[in-house]
């Protein structure tokens, strides 16, 4: 009886602590989704700035007070799109030959392998897609791409940088489909393809789409390496794969030593920002959605 | 305690034809020796019961008959298994597995509706139109004593189901296949007494057109459904007979110990 009361001031003080913690991360989001929200709608609210004219504008001046967001918009989803493209088959085929071909190898030798890459800093990629990447559109095409650099060479440099993010996951969604739902498709007669491709593929659906939707959000938000290589035009929309273009991060960057705090170009730049910020709720969105339909289907 | 034979279920093994001979077989994981010269014979369109103490190589005979044992690293076999005169090592190990159904301890249905849990098998080898899909789905839910009580939700989920219901999917899913042997490695143990008598009743009656092999650790259960009992200990085949016999009458002293349940 004695012991009951050091062990209830526990409970308490473990309770306050976990508590303030939790209390804490809220803070930070909410501030920070407040902030960017306050200034990147003062663009509209404050400087007058038309949204639709924002959004759709094709051209990105801000010398000619030219706010036109649509480029920077249309170079993000594209290498999104396209190095999600690139990355796919590639990390779900090797993530099959490791999970159902070759586990022991998988494991031992190219899980360590693909997490070095997780590890390698943008910049290094960023070097590695001017230097090669670029030099290779650049000789492959020859004047229709004259430095080489564009949509084409950022999503493929972005394909390279989500591929480990993917494959990870990837594998982790494979491993988690249950042995038995193997088992009972041998035992049926069914051959390692036949039962990857019907059982495991299927029932790992829901993992897998989360594992892309993940290497997308971070494709969509990686400044250092695409602004590297894709050109940074923010002026005027790109017309091809092989045009140099801008995505809203590299713009973002680029802009901010230019901008005077409390200008129109300043708040611009916070718009361009409260845009990835809503991005990436809608990624999260589309992440949770997936993960409760699958919860749904595995009963 | 007092295993006495209670069904009048049985029939005589002495007129069957032989399904499965097993000839001078051993088996090895490694360095360990898992089976040890066995030598048993299991009666076609009989129900035929492994029993015997954990790790007794019953299981893992079991699964030699499939070649499930293949998937297990560093395997080795000695000795012959025949199906019909066919060695099952000699054959293509998909096609033994579509003519061997098997039923595990745990139900595993597929996260897929009733309808596709049971047409998985087939439509892997052929093309199963709507119509034949609807009559394999009815024959074999109905075999499994399951169609009555799904046959209005076949496009909900197996998983959706309770336990003893999915064992019978399973079992239902087993025979869309048309194998002549099943398999089942301790099909009640994760089932109530309910579903357990269910699946009892169910194996009784498949093995009158199937030859029917189960691994079990309830000796009530292997006199309640087997027509021939076989008894392993330590990978070795101790004792094997009609059921009625070895329990009325075993003849080795480590199958008496065992039946009075002086082991387990």
């Amino acid at each position: 009886m004695a012991n009951l009361m050091p062990k209830r001031r526990l409970e308490n003080i473990g309770l306050g602590v976990t508590g303030f913690c939790v209390a804490l991360v809220a803070l930070v989001v909410v501030t920070l989704i407040f902030m960017v929200a306050q200034q990147g709608l003062t663009t509209f609210f404050v400087d007058g700035l038309n949204p639709i004219d924002f959004f759709f504008g094709q051209n990105w001046i801000p010398e000619q007070e030219r706010y036109g967001a649509l480029p920077m918009i249309v170079g993000s989803f594209a290498v999104t799109l396209l190095s999600t493209a690139f990355a796919l088959p590639v990390a779900i085929g090797s993530a099959i030959f490791v999970v159902e071909v070759a586990p022991s190898f998988g494991r031992r030798v190219f899980q360590p392998f693909i997490e070095l890459l997780v590890g390698i800093p943008s910049v290094v990629y960023g070097v590695l897609g001017l230097y090669v990447i670029n030099a290779l559109i650049k000789a492959i095409f020859g004047d229709a791409a004259p430095t080489g650099a564009g949509i084409l060479s950022g999503s493929l440099v972005l394909a390279i940088m989500i591929l480990p993010t993917i494959t990870t996951l990837s594998m982790d969604a494979l491993r988690a489909v249950p042995n038995q739902y193997r088992e009972g498709s041998y035992a049926l007669g069914c051959t390692r393809w036949q039962t990857t491709w019907h059982v495991v593929l299927k029932s790992a659906l829901p993992s897998l789409m989360t594992a892309v939707i993940l290497g997308m959000t971070r494709a969509f938000g990686e400044t250092l390496a695409v602004q590297m290589v894709i050109g940074g035009v923010e002026r005027s929309m790109p017309m091809g794969l092989l045009d140099p273009a801008s995505t809203l991060t590299a713009a973002l960057t680029a802009g901010l030593s230019n901008a005077v705090s409390g200008s129109v170009y300043y708040h611009a730049l916070w718009s361009l920002g409260l845009i990835l910020l809503a991005m990436s709720l809608i990624f999260i969105l589309i992440i949770h959605l997936i993960g409760r339909k699958g919860a749904k289907a595995n009963g | 305690m007092d295993a006495t034979i209670t069904g009048d279920s049985h029939r005589s093994i002495a007129g069957a034809e032989t399904a499965i001979t097993i000839r001078d077989f051993d088996l090895w994981y490694g360095d360990f020796q898992a089976l040890k010269k066995i030598n048993l014979e299991i009666p076609r369109n009989r129900a035929t019961a492994f029993i015997g103490p954990s790790g007794c190589g019953k299981s893992t005979l079991l699964r030699t008959f499939n070649r499930m044992c293949d998937f297990v690293e560093s395997v080795r076999t000695e000795g012959t298994i025949e199906f019909d005169g066919k060695d099952i090592f000699q054959m293509d190990a998909n096609a033994l597995r579509v003519y061997v159904g098997m039923v595990f301890q745990h139900p595993n249905p597929f996260p897929m509706s009733i309808r596709e849990n049971i047409l998985y098998g087939p439509r892997r080898m052929r093309r199963i139109s709507k119509s034949e899909g609807d009559e394999i789905c009815e024959r074999c839910l109905t075999r499994a004593a399951l169609w009555d009580e799904v046959k209005d939700d076949l496009d909900k989920s197996g998983l959706g189901l309770s336990g003893g219901q999915q064992q019978r999917l399973c079992i239902a899913r087993a025979l869309a296949t048309d194998p002549e042997i099943l398999l089942m490695d301790e099909p009640t143990s994760a089932l109530d007494p309910i579903s357990t008598s269910m699946v009892e009743q169910l194996m009784t009656e498949l093995a009158e057109d199937h030859t029917v092999v189960v691994v079990t650790h309830n000796m009530q259960q292997a006199t309640r459904v087997a027509d021939k009992t076989a008894f392993f200990y330590l990978g070795e085949l101790i004792e094997e007979g009609p059921t009625r016999e070895l329990f009325g009458n075993p003849r080795q002293q480590r199958t008496q110990e065992y039946l009075s349940g002086r082991f387990s």
